[in-house]
């Protein structure tokens, strides 16, 4: 009997001592301060100044029952909440949205959305709200205008909130009410944020110098995150806390729709941005100071803009399957086997030369996608 | 007459030592490269460069014509990349051959290049600066 317990106790004690020499750090000093630019996270919160009811309790309870109310489709048959799916991170499981028809991209997740400088996969709005009102008047989506939205919204049990928060409605132009109803939206999608996951566990630990508290990180996830720094040139693109730098890159991704079409990206994206009355530097915005407008007014529409598309945050995106623009990558496994084959001859000719077939091994792979995990495992 | 002549040279002389000992002189100041013949020589001072966030930086051009520039154009290239900025520069005027450029940004880590075209009374007068942006 007393062998039997001294042997399970030398057994326990060869795990503890294996267990405390596999738990290490094997990130390099460089290594290390890449990931510290990864953090901290989340951001403190700063209202945003285009929208004056950006961050009240009565806005954000408004845009959350609207989000959630068919009453902003025309005929009352779809919510927001059918593309950006709460269980499914805010976005949609269907490569191509659905609404009046099959759309042409995948509804981006509208997490972490209040940091973002574009918004939508071409950036055909600077800010939040106006993004929110695309659907909402999109003949092929919720198919409103501003009039029927106007008489939706009196007839909607939505009213008297609305006019709590924006004045009698009766008084207000049309444009006016959708306008208010799409920041209303915003202030709710303000609140939508993923938390601190493993990684923030691991990149806050070393911030602090705590090297025991960071070797909980699994090794498997710290070789990837040395990939996503290094080889891989993922934090190219994917950078800071957020793990998006908010511009535009050819992926290598096909942006034909069909035989007849393609989608043109960012160009088009331009396009809506420069035809827009509601960007941060018009009269829509709360802004006295037009702030956040030197983004429309500086940025540069470029030849190789043509097809490409923003980059998205990477946190909490295991949630958010299918991926790309066209939802074309059904799970995280095919998007690192796209970067791991990427076809050069579909990137621009004259375009950045960034993307290179990245040729990693099956265990290279496998540990690169147990560190994007890390980003999504604040729920878990 | 000739006194006249030696004096309006030293006086101009002396200007010219000034505005250099003003390139000089300035903190943090990092030296541009001309890639132009000519006595103009430049420094930029940095803010700092938060990473896809906008900056700004003042650039100071020295030399017996540097009070000539009127005006600048600034661009950025990541040379390995074979990209540029996304977003024109803006650019103040300041006087005495000083400039404010607010609206930069680096949208990915590396070197920059970033590129000066300066131009006033005579040919146009280029200028590069290298940046890490990290």
């Amino acid at each position: 009997m007393i062998k039997s317990v001294f042997g399970l106790l030398a057994l326990f004690l060869g795990a503890l001592w294996m267990s405390a020499a596999t738990a290490e750090v094997i990130l390099s000093d460089n290594e290390i301060a890449l990931t510290l630019s990864h953090g901290p996270w989340p951001p403190a919160f700063v209202a945003d100044p285009s929208n004056r009811v950006s961050g009240l309790p009565a806005a954000i309870k408004l845009g959350k029952g609207l989000f959630f109310n068919p009453v902003l489709s025309r005929d009352g048959s779809m919510s927001c909440s059918d593309c950006h799916d709460p269980s499914h991170g805010f976005a949609d499981p269907k490569a191509r949205s659905v609404g009046k028809v099959i759309l042409d991209r995948n509804a981006l997740s509208l997490t972490n959305v209040r940091g973002h400088r574009w918004f939508g996969w071409a950036g055909g709005n600077d800010n939040l709200w106006a993004q929110s009102l695309v659907p909402i008047l999109n003949p092929d989506e919720m198919n409103h205008d501003d009039e029927s939205l106007k008489t939706a919204i009196a007839k909607s049990t939505w009213i008297q909130d609305y006019e709590a928060l924006f004045g009698p409605l009766s008084e207000q132009a049309a444009t006016d009410v959708s306008v208010n109803i799409a920041k209303s939206l915003a202030a709710y999608q303000e609140t939508l944020e993923t938390g601190p996951t493993s990684f923030d566990r691991f990149r806050n630990a070393m911030e602090r110098g705590d090297i025991a508290a960071a070797a909980h990180y699994p090794l498997a996830a710290q070789r990837g995150l040395q990939i996503f720094l290094g080889r891989g040139n993922c934090a190219f693109c994917h950078s800071g806390p957020a793990f998006t730098n908010r511009e535009f890159h050819d992926a290598g991704v096909p942006y034909f729709i069909n035989q007849t079409r393609v989608d043109t990206g960012r160009y088009g994206g331009l396009e809506a941005l420069f035809a827009s009355p509601f960007t941060l530097a018009g009269s829509y915005s709360d802004d006295r100071e037009k702030s956040g407008a030197w983004a429309v007014r500086q940025v540069q529409p470029l030849h190789s803009d043509f097809g490409t598309f923003r980059v998205p945050s990477l946190r909490g995106t295991a949630r958010t399957a299918p991926y790309m623009h066209n939802g074309s990558l059904a799970d995280l496994q095919a998007v690192v086997d796209h970067y791991n084959t990427i076809d050069l001859e579909r990137l621009h000719t004259d375009g950045e030369a960034i993307l290179t077939p990245l040729a990693l091994s099956k265990r290279e792979s496998s540990d690169l996608l147990k560190f994007l995990r890390t980003l999504s495992d604040d729920e878990g | 007459m000739k006194t006249l002549a030696t004096l309006l040279s030293m006086l101009c002389a002396n200007l010219w030592a000034t505005t250099a000992l003003a390139c000089q002189s300035e903190a943090e100041a990092k030296p541009l490269i001309s890639t132009s013949p000519g006595e103009v020589s430049g420094v930029a001072i940095l803010e700092p460069i938060p990473l896809s966030q906008p900056f700004g930086l003042q650039l100071l051009f020295c030399g017996k014509d540097a009070t000539t520039i009127k005006e600048i154009k600034v661009g950025a290239v990541m040379p390995a990349h074979q990209h540029g900025m996304n977003y024109t520069p803006v650019v103040d005027a300041l006087g005495d051959g000083r400039f404010a450029v607010s609206g930069m940004v680096f949208h990915m880590p590396g070197l920059w290049a970033v590129q000066i075209a300066a131009t006033g009374r005579a040919m146009p007068m280029y200028f590069t600066l290298e940046v890490h942006a990290r």
